[in-house]
This record gives structure tokens, C-alpha cells and sequence, in this order.
């Protein structure tokens, strides 16, 4: 069935995948919105349910979660169409176009850096980039620039057992990369949350989404990217 | 799959009002500077009221703001009180005996004690308020120095992003909630 976003981005999208209700009784007439979300399972790529918070938490408490790492359920809350011109992110276009975050979320870190930098005198703080041990991936690694703040955190992780600094992990793509990524995985032995939850921009069609994952998948994101990327070129209506 | 349009936020912060937010956010521990994020260290997972005066200060800036909407507005009216488990307040009783009694009515919650329920509700409470103040601080407009103000989410977006993350699809797990179940969830 037919799914526009607007701006010519039409996508044949498989029609099992909503409830007979909303198909429309003509296979040429397109449903009208700006977003969808589908749940998925990695690497079968077919539909599957994700588990609530509390499901996994009590999972956890009780020491029955078992990891896979290697087939996963994926939640896309939402995916849009990014026409160019939501590039333009000036106070009066980010207050009338759908959310543009995806393209802007390390620009909005350096520039968090420099704020923070300039606000504890810091002369030359920057973010600096290294090739994660994940294929396609880069770390991110922020300067500390609220070091009496931080090291409060740190000595009392030291007190409670564990490495503050080790809670998270942020990921960028590499140098040369088919899409834009922007992803925070926390680290379950230390923090609170388990997932892995990033912004995408796929370069090739111009579609971008939220994608949430279990931290211990985080190996196979680069394939889930490309995966994701090549499903919906193939739902692309040229 | 499940398809909507997208509004932007419903109102952005000033300056004044984010660093209120994140100065609020660091003497609770829950700010991490390296990625302007909150997060929740493991030892504070369980803890009752995490995010109570984060909520409350959200209240305060947006109860008299016209362009905020008034299902919003009654969200972070209430969410303290949950968040806290105020038991003298019947919201609160509402939304965890009804996720409570969505849980034990599907037969979800057998051989698990009264604590290790409590504690469970507690924490997706909390990582619910992680998703809901994360949202705040990455929405809004952006300033001159580049930076986004923060802001309110639409109150359908903020349920059908990471907050509905939280709330999870129809899983097939131990303690999937019902659809009764999913109370806690949608209010806090």
C-alpha cells in the first residue's frame, strides 16, 4: 500500500503490516501522514513486539534477562521523510518543520562543549572522535568541563562499585558512511536504562528515524543501519 | 506500524529556565555533562521521587503558558506524586494499583513479592522520567550559541517516542502489561 510523507516521498510499504482498517479499499489511493513506526526483529527483519520498561527491569531484578545480542527486537518510534529544506534550522524553520535532529545532534554536542567550555574557562575543549571496535561506528569523547561536578560523580561511583565514566557510550558513523548517526548506548551494569537509542539519517533517500535497540546488540548496528536503509529503498516509489 | 504526524514542540525554554532545569538536574546527580543527557546510575534506579522536583519546576514553567496544552499540563501536574509514590494522593494509587492489577489480573506477577513489585514500578517510573526530561532537553529551538533551548514536546509525540518505548509494544514476555497495565506508563 501506498504511504506519502509529503514532498514526493512515497513509499510502497507492505500492507500486512497495518490493521485492515486503515488500508484503503483503493490500492492507488495513499494513506497522508508525516511519520510511521514499525517494530521489527533484527536480523529476520520481520514484525515482533518490543518489550515495556518494566518488563525488563523486573526481568532484570529478578535475574532472568538473558541478553541477545545477536536477534533483537528494534523499535523505529518514528521515521520521516527529511525534505532539504529542513535544513535550514534557524529559530523560525525548527518551530515549523518536523524534527531535524538527526543532521544536528553532534553539532548541538560540539556546541554544548564550547558553551560548557566557555562557561568554566576551559581554553580549547573539543570533541574528539575514535574508531569503535564496532564496525562503522566512532566513539565520541566530550572533554570534562565541570570537573568538580564530575568528580563527585565519579568518587561515588567509586563508593557504589562502579565506573562512572564507563555509564554510556556515544557513537557517530565513520568518516565515510551511507548514513548520519548520532546513538547513546548505556552500559547496563552501570546505568539505570539498557538500550541503545540513535537518530539515523540515511543519505541514499533521504528518510531519518529514532531507532532504540538492547545495549548488548550495539556489535550489529552498522548491518542493522544498512539493513533498515536497504528496506526502504526498496518501499521507495521513484 | 503505526503512523501520525509530527507538530513541533509546543514551547520552547529561555535560557533562564534550561539552566534551572540542568542546575536542578546536576544536584540530583542525574546530568551528564560529556553528553548533555540525563542519566540514571544503577544506584539510584530504585529510588522513590527521582525526578519529582524535576517534574514540579516543569510544572512551574509551563502551568500559566497558553501554547502549552492542558493534557500536558495535568501530565507534570500529577507525575510528582507518582514518581514519589505519594500514597495520600489518588492519582497515584490509581496508576499503580491499576498497573499493578493489570499485571496480577493476566497471572504476570506470581511468586514475585510485594518489594520486588514495588521496586520494579519505581524504576520504569525513573526511566520514564529519564526519556520524558531527555526529550526536553533535546527538543526546543535553537539559540545563537548554537545550542537547543529545550522544550516541551507535543504531548502525542512525547507518547509516541521514547516515552512510548517505555510503554513497549504487545510483547509476549512474563510481565508484558495489559492494556489496563500500561496506566503507570502513560501518566508517568
Amino acid at each position: 500500500m501506498l504511504y506519502d510523507f509529503g514532498y514526493g516521498a512515497i513509499l510502497r510499504v507492505p500492507k500486512i503490516l497495518f490493521p485492515d482498517s486503515a488500508i484503503p479499499k483503493d490500492p492507488n489511493e495513499a494513506l497522508h501522514f508525516d511519520r510511521l513506526s514499525l517494530v521489527f526483529e533484527y536480523p529476520e527483519m520481520v514484525q515482533t513486539t518490543y518489550p515495556s520498561l518494566l518488563d525488563l527491569v523486573m526481568q532484570r531484578d529478578s535475574g532472568h534477562y538473558v541478553p541477545t545480542p545477536d536477534r533483537f527486537a528494534v523499535l523505529i518510534p518514528w521515521l520521516f521523510y527529511f525534505h532539504g529544506e529542513f535544513g535550514d534550522t534557524s529559530v523560525e524553520y525548527a518551530n515549523k518543520g518536523p524534527d531535524w535532529r538527526p543532521q544536528r545532534m553532534f553539532l548541538d554536542l560540539e556546541a554544548r562543549v564550547r558553551y560548557q567550555a566557555k562557561l568554566h574557562h576551559i581554553p580549547d575543549a573539543k570533541v574528539t572522535l575514535i574508531d569503535s571496535r564496532n564496525e562503522g561506528l566512532r566513539e565520541v569523547h566530550a572533554p570534562v568541563t565541570d570537573k568538580a561536578y564530575h568528580d563527585r560523580l565519579v568518587k561515588k561511583g567509586e563508593e557504589n562499585g562502579y565506573d562512572y565514566d564507563s555509564i554510556q557510550t556515544i557513537y557517530v558513523e565513520r568518516a565515510v558512511s551511507p548514513y548520519e548517526l548520532y546513538m547513546i548506548c548505556q552500559n547496563p551494569d552501570v546505568s539505570a536504562s539498557m538500550e541503545c537509542k540513535a537518530y539515523v539519517y540515511m543519505k541514499s533517500n533521504h528518510f531519518q528515524y529514532r531507532m532504540i535497540f538492547p545495549s548488548e546488540a550495539v556489535a550489529h548496528t552498522d548491518s542493522l543501519v544498512r539493513t533498515i536503509n536497504t528496506m526502504v529503498d526498496g518501499w521507495l516509489q521513484k | 506500524m503505526t503512523s501520525s504526524n509530527i507538530s513541533p514542540p509546543q514551547v520552547a525554554f529561555t535560557s533562564d529556565q534550561l539552566a534551572g532545569l540542568i542546575t536542578r538536574l546536576q544536584a540530583l546527580g542525574l546530568y551528564n555533562s560529556a553528553s548533555d543527557t540525563v542519566v540514571i546510575p544503577k544506584d539510584m534506579a530504585a529510588s522513590s521521587g527521582l525526578f519529582a522536583s524535576i517534574y514540579s519546576y516543569i510544572y512551574s514553567i509551563i502551568q500559566n503558558n497558553p501554547h502549552v496544552s492542558a493534557e500536558t499540563k495535568y501530565w507534570f501536574s500529577q507525575a510528582p506524586a507518582i514518581n514519589r509514590d505519594d500514597t495520600s494522593t489518588a492519582v497515584d494509587n490509581f496508576i499503580r494499583g491499576t498497573t499493578e492489577y493489570g499485571l496480577l489480573y493476566g497471572g504476570k506477577l506470581s511468586g514475585q513479592s510485594q518489594q520486588a513489585i514495588n521496586s520494579g514500578l519505581q524504576r520504569t517510573s525513573n526511566l520514564i522520567g529519564l526519556n520524558v526530561v531527555n526529550s526536553i532537553l533535546q527538543a526546543g529551538t535553537k539559540t545563537a550559541d548554537g545550542l537547543n533551548s529545550g522544550g516541551i514536546p507535543t504531548f502525542a509525540n512525547m507518547l509516541s517516542g521514547d516515552i512510548g518505548a517505555a510503554i513497549g509494544t504487545q510483547a509476549p514476555l512474563d510481565y508484558q502489561q495489559t492494556l489496563g497495565g500500561w496506566a503507570n506508563a502513560r501518566a508517568n
